[in-house]
């Protein structure tokens, strides 16, 4: 799709790819991808280690603490941090001074790092759990420094999650829309919107250069990591279990430990969250609805809009969520039961749909439907655009990936000798599938089902370019009463998301603890 | 193996019917999901939902029609029912700018009007085809912070925003439709190579770039900008909240391009298969009463003569004498605008 962009775009306008604005956006994307990653894996290495491996005090609490930014989508942390200062913000309000928090890079730069730090400490916690402590004892006993250690056997056995963290973290952070336009700090991202939404007859060539662009910078981190995997082996030559050992740390370093905890968990969660309750408070919501209504709808209550938008999320994310779910499972099913090379190629396929920044997606999707079906079909590619059936499609496709992980874990859990016993008791294959294999992968399924409506409801750009006429997601409301300045409609939308992402998160987290 | 091309199989015919199998099921109960027995319409706004809202929740409460908003930007839409062409679900469109309106009568996709409705609206408010009508007033303003910059240093004309003095201190909206109005009304007065090297030089001088008129105010009062080119009744707003809101506007000289006078307008599509409750719909926003809503709620300039402007509006007289000579038609060409700024890098 986007070969076609770049074919059309290619001879009909002269300017060339890399244009004055295009390379400053350039320079600007991959500051601010190098940025967060920065800043997020000097804050997650000490805290997964002290996660890990330490006998820091309510480690578990606090690894959970350290989670929770998670259910604040990074336009809802650019809100809130847009709401905090200023003329007429909470810092005003409360401490009487008119303080101007950070926008442009450094704005951007705290929100995606407070939204992505808990990816980075995921993954490095669960690396560092499965390091085995012994070979750094051996490496002691040589008479090895503990920087040696640490340069030498630690870090090389951490690259692997490291390296998968930061694609994560870089790929999050170029496809990232919401934040990088509230804050006003022009990226690629923002380029391919600006340019798409433009409305001049040659902005789709010129919004393809911009996607095309976005899209080779991801190619490079992905071949950057795969360059620096190369010839990375970590198995184990013995058999036998890790162990856990936890270093004892002394009363000042568990102080230490908790204020990294604490500050993060101040900066990422307390503050947005009080920010929102702030702006949600009853009292400024009605002296601002009642003002210019004159007439008209004096007395709306806090809520008003949010049903709507609430109804219009779980429209669009529902049917995703069941479709890419659907898809996930034969995926699955194929990887775990007939290994096979083709099986193989097929289960990283919906990869290339997670890696793909959305705008990019979402653009490559409007040529097609608008511009590019040959004559006779052009009738359905418009009947597509901004149809609902397309925006399910493009979510599902988008977050295929976050399925098939889950349920290929469940599967793992469901022995095939089940499904054999089955067949030899004369069971036919579909029988045997709906009765013994999707039972057993249930936890699974549901876990998928769940993660890609979260995620689909909190997605911001696609929605805002595939959704059909008068949808308003939560997403969509969020991010455009923030741009508009309009703070406190803004909270109960905010809330919104947050409440619900967190319940389901925490709800799958209760059900998995039962199923262990 | 045989299984698992079987399985693979599934899995394609699953995709296919995804693409394939749900738009077909879908379009049979799209065109109306909500129609109720008054019936019901679509309309494409570019206005901000937030200025137009009530109005339309007042017309569906009082006809009983169920309106169907698609809220996008004047320009993206314009080009959505250009592309949609007669295939199009709209019934009205309702334009943040004349030139969408303009470009759609060129493109021949508009349904006359009634001519009475014309009666009352005054000249300036008047497109010379009458094919579609002004909804609302408003004008361009120098917005500035008082407590940085002293009235009487203020910049007389809108080419005076370049000056070095000015450096990092201008807020502009580039993607906002009003403004690209004013940079077609540039374009007449001062031709299109003037134009352009404004545009480069007002980002020479480090014009902050915002997204729409209302960040371009607040950041007025948080000290991010001391100066920016909104329109008129973003201020009004913050003011109407806060008496005491630490920004202030004023006109450049009289005549000059900055100080642009123009409307909001709709037209009924011609492929609209609700033209009647379409045409209720324009009567509407042409009432009395809508008119009174968007001069005293929203600040607006009313076009219907007869109705009372808000009092915190300047006259129509002064409104008139700091208009440039722009005529509404000559807002047409946002094409070549937006090449203009797609050239300077703004777009």
């Amino acid at each position: 799709m986007v070969a076609y962009a770049f074919s059309v775009g290619g001879d009909s306008d002269p300017t060339p790819l890399l244009r004055g604005e295009n390379l400053t956006r350039l320079i600007n994307t991959v500051t601010l991808a190098v940025g967060v990653l920065c800043i997020v894996t000097l804050l997650a290495a000490p805290m997964a280690w002290l996660a890990a491996r330490s006998n820091l005090a309510l480690r578990t609490t606090l690894s959970v603490l350290a989670v929770l930014p998670l259910a604040i989508p990074g336009y809802v942390m650019a809100y809130a941090l847009k709401g905090m200062g200023g003329y007429g913000g909470m810092i005003s309000a409360w401490a009487g001074v008119n303080i101007n928090t950070p926008t442009g890079y450094w704005g951007a730069l705290l929100c995606l790092s407070a939204y992505n730090l808990p990816y980075m400490f995921l993954t490095l916690r669960a690396a560092m759990f499965s390091v085995d402590p012994s070979l750094e004892e051996a490496a002691f006993s040589l008479g090895r420094s503990r920087l040696s250690v640490a340069r030498n056997v630690l870090l090389p056995q951490l690259l692997p999650a490291f390296l998968a963290g930061s694609m994560l973290v870089l790929l999050h952070v170029i496809a990232d829309f919401g934040v990088v336009s509230l804050m006003r700090f022009e990226t690629l991202s923002y380029d391919v919107f600006l340019k798409l939404e433009s409305g001049h007859s040659t902005s789709r060539y010129l919004a393809s250069r911009s996607g095309l662009l976005l899209m080779g910078l991801a190619a490079v981190f992905i071949a950057m990591e795969m360059y620096l995997l190369r010839r990375v082996r970590l198995d184990r030559a013995g058999t036998g279990n890790v162990r856990r050992r936890r270093i004892r740390l002394s009363a000042l370093w568990q102080t230490a430990g908790f204020a990294l905890f604490g500050v993060v968990f101040l900066v990422s969660v307390i503050t947005p969250v009080t920010t929102i309750v702030y702006w949600a408070w009853p009292a400024d919501a009605i002296g601002a609805a009642g003002d210019a209504s004159f007439g008209f709808e004096s007395n709306r209550s806090l809520m008003y809009g949010v049903w709507p938008a609430l109804w219009d999320s779980i429209y669009c994310s529902m049917p995703a969520a069941l479709l890419a779910t659907g898809l996930a499972i034969p995926i699955a099913l194929l990887r775990a039961r007939y290994p096979s090379r083709r099986a193989f190629v097929l289960e990283r396929l919906p990869y290339i749909g997670y890696a793909t920044p959305a705008l990019v997606f979402a653009l490559s999707l409007v040529l097609v439907c608008l511009w590019g079906m040959p004559g006779p079909l052009r009738g359905i590619g418009s009947a597509l655009y901004q149809s609902l059936s397309l925006l399910v499609y493009a979510y599902a496709i988008h977050f295929l990936a976050e399925a098939v992980g889950p349920i290929r874990s469940g599967l793992y859990l469901a022995r095939p000798r089940l499904e054999e016993a089955s067949r030899s008791l004369g069971h036919g294959r579909w029988q045997t599938f709906f009765q013994i294999t999707l039972p057993l992968m249930r936890h699974g399924v549901i876990v998928s089902l769940v993660l890609v409506f979260i995620s689909c409801m909190k997605e911001l750009p696609l929605t805002m370019i595939l959704s059909p006429t008068g949808t308003q997601t939560l997403a969509m409301a969020v991010w455009s009463n923030t741009e508009e300045v309009l703070y406190d409609r803004v909270a109960p939308y905010a809330l919104a998301i947050m409440l619900i992402s967190s319940v389901l998160v925490g709800i799958l987290l209760m059900r998995g603890r039962e199923n262990n | 193996m045989l299984l698992a091309r079987r399985v693979l199989l599934i899995a394609l015919l699953t995709l296919t019917v995804s693409v394939l199998g749900l738009p077909g099921c879908e379009s049979e109960d799209t065109p109306n999901p909500d129609a109720s027995e008054a019936g019901s319409i679509e309309v494409y706004c570019g206005r901000s939902q937030s200025l137009v809202e009530p109005i339309i929740e007042r017309f569906e409460k009082e006809t009983g029609i169920t309106v169907n908003v698609r809220y996008g930007k004047t320009s993206q839409l314009a080009l959505t029912l250009q592309t949609e062409g007669e295939r199009t679900d709209a019934d009205v469109f309702w334009a943040q700018d004349v030139s969408s309106l303009g470009l759609l009568a060129e493109a021949d996709l508009v349904a006359p009007l009634d001519e009475k409705l014309f009666e009352n609206l005054p000249a300036w408010a008047q497109p010379a085809s009458k094919k579609w009508i002004a909804t609302s007033g408003r004008a361009r303003v120098l917005a500035y912070a008082p407590s940085r910059v002293n009235e009487a240093d203020l910049p007389q004309s809108v080419f005076d925003l370049t000056d070095a003095k000015w450096q990092g201190r201008v807020g502009w909206a580039p993607t906002n439709g009003s403004f690209q109005a004013f940079v077609t009304a540039m374009r007449q007065t001062h031709g299109d190579a003037r134009t352009l090297e404004w545009l480069n030089a007002m980002k020479a001088n480090g014009a902050k770039v915002y997204p729409k008129n209302t960040p371009i105010v607040q950041a007025l009062a948080d000290g991010e900008i001391d100066l920016g080119i909104p329109n008129h009744y973003y201020l009004l707003r913050f003011q109407a909240k806060d008496p005491a809101f630490p920004v202030a506007q004023a006109f450049f000289k009289d005549g000059d391009v900055g100080n642009l006078v123009m409307v909001a307008g709709a037209c009924v599509l011609k492929e609209s298969k609700n033209q009647e409750n379409a045409d209720a719909f324009i009567r509407f926003v042409l009432s009395t009463e809508s008119q009174r809503y968007f001069t005293i709620g929203n600040n607006e300039y009313p076009v219907v003569s007869g109705v009372e402007q808000n009092e915190k509006l300047v006259s129509e007289e002064a409104l008139r004498a700091a208009a440039p000579a722009v005529e509404l038609d000559d807002l047409q060409d946002l094409e070549g605008t937006l090449g203009l700024l797609t050239r300077a890098g703004l777009l």
